[in-house]
């Protein structure tokens, strides 16, 4: 009984000691503010539905667009091909970039 | 509470941050950079883990089971470049003779004592929850504990205290 009341007064002196002398961190009024702007971007399920279906339209878009439009360039006039094309063109590398966009978007979300 | 709540999750920062920043700070020799960085990593992780929080353990606990993670992460990310023999300049400037004389004998520690010294005198945890947070037995708990009091009595007696 002696022995564990000497321990226990040993173990008390020992928190005493430690408490006293070992150091506080400083106090960090950003801390907190820092950490909730390194959280992830917050999504509702029915804003990855939209991104889901979106990126799903693009690549289909951008699919027909790939397959359909060249054969219709042949049809154009011999002036309008150059205009046509540049536009055409145009129109695929915003698609492109669109998609690639999503993808990323969707990269970050999920993995 | 609502965990998409930003507001709800800062408020509990703002809650536990004192204490798991203390926990790294004694783990990391005083850094105060480093345990910041520790500390945020283990927000974020609570974050993103806190769905698997079933409530069953206290959690504070289950913070600073997570706290111990990023540690050992930190420890093995590290092994080869870092080195406890250092004392960080901020240390020796702002604090006092005792002050660094404790972070000495912290350092004589293998990183498991400092951890279970750390939460059981410091941070004032019981047995059981040491246990919990560094995932050992009571028991091998009590011989950490015991075997780092002996180390930490045996250095402060080396160097002039009674």
């Amino acid at each position: 009984m002696n022995n564990n009341a000497l321990h226990h007064d040993e173990e008390k002196l020992v928190k005493e000691f430690l408490k006293a002398h070992t150091h506080e961190p400083r106090p960090n009024v950003w801390f907190t503010k820092r950490t909730i702007n390194k959280l992830p971007e917050h999504r509702s399920s029915t804003c990855k539905i939209i991104m889901c279906i979106t990126t799903l339209l693009s690549v289909v878009a951008c699919g027909v667009l790939l397959y359909l439009l060249p054969n219709d360039i042949i049809t154009l006039d011999e002036n309008n091909i150059t205009r046509s094309l540049l536009s055409i063109y145009t129109a695929m590398a915003g698609m492109i970039i669109l998609v690639a966009l999503q993808v990323i978007r969707l990269i970050k979300t999920y993995f | 509470m609502l965990f998409d709540d930003r507001r709800a999750f800062a408020t509990l920062v703002e809650q536990h941050q004192p204490t798991i920043r203390r926990f790294f700070l004694h783990q990391t020799m005083g850094d105060e950079m480093l345990s910041d960085d520790l500390a945020q990593e283990t927000f974020i992780k609570l974050y993103y883990s806190i769905k698997q929080f079933k409530g069953l353990a206290n959690l504070s606990t289950y913070l600073y089971r997570i706290a111990y993670n990023v540690l050992q992460d930190h420890l093995r990310r590290n092994r080869f470049t870092h080195t406890t023999d250092i004392i960080p300049e901020c240390v020796i400037s702002t604090h006092n003779d005792t002050h660094i004389d404790i972070t000495r004998a912290l350092q004589q520690l293998t990183p498991t004592e400092r951890a279970a010294i750390t939460l059981y005198y410091i941070d004032d945890r019981k047995v059981e929850d040491v246990a919990s947070i560094l995932q050992l037995p009571a028991g091998t708990v009590k011989s950490h504990l015991s075997r780092a009091r002996n180390k930490i009595a045996d250095f402060l007696k080396n160097n002039g205290y009674e």
